[in-house]
């Protein structure tokens, strides 16, 4: 008897990333300023916050444009968003 | 306040001139700027955002940019792309097989 090709049907459903259904917009500052460190106010990489690429991507030119037209604090974190929840795996 | 109704009057008669259709006008608030920005011998801190729907030929981009720049009221200027929202497609992380990639490669 020869085995049946089947797809393995244990798989698990793909890994989403915290961000895999939410539209990122340049305008809301508070979601932005999640990946971004509260010291230096640089962007988060790939391996400290684990989105996919498309939404990382999207993040950071996000980031980029909110710097630009005077939505975002370049510098440091907006002091209103330090107490928000964690998101990034960052050892401080 | 009179004057922010009369800059936005300005910019909108302009953009109406050069043949641009206005969809729609929104006011996203005035708060304190994020950082200091000097704009015509001046130092602002506050600043009115104002956001406008357009549907206008690039062509306008440019002289927009620079009747923009010349307003003394307008601290800072920028065109953006209409945002198309499509995230219904996000399919989560596929797992990246390196092994085949390095093979292939070969």
């Amino acid at each position: 008897f020869q085995p049946i090709q089947m797809e393995n049907p244990y798989k698990e459903p793909p890994k989403r990333c915290v961000l895999c259904g939410i539209n990122v917009d340049y305008k809301n500052v508070q979601l932005l300023s999640q990946f971004v460190s509260p010291h230096t106010g640089c962007i988060y990489g790939r391996h400290i916050t684990g989105l996919c690429n498309k939404k990382q991507k999207e993040v950071t030119k996000a980031i980029k444009r909110a710097h630009i037209f005077g939505f975002m604090p370049v510098m440091y974190k907006n002091p209103s968003f330090l107490t928000d929840p964690k998101i990034c795996n960052v050892k401080y | 306040k009179p004057e922010t109704a009369a800059v936005l009057k300005r910019t909108v008669e302009a953009l109406m001139e050069r043949g641009a259709i206005v969809r729609n006008l929104e006011n996203l608030g005035e708060r304190s700027l994020p950082y200091k920005i000097s704009k015509h011998n001046e130092r602002h801190r506050r600043g009115g955002y104002f956001l406008i729907d357009l549907e206008a030929p690039p062509s306008i981009v440019s002289t927009m940019m620079d009747h923009l720049g010349r307003d003394i009221d307008v601290i800072r200027r920028a065109f953006i792309k209409y945002p198309v929202s499509k995230t219904e497609e996000c399919s989560g992380i596929i797992p990246v097989n390196n092994e085949d990639k390095l093979i292939a490669k070969k």
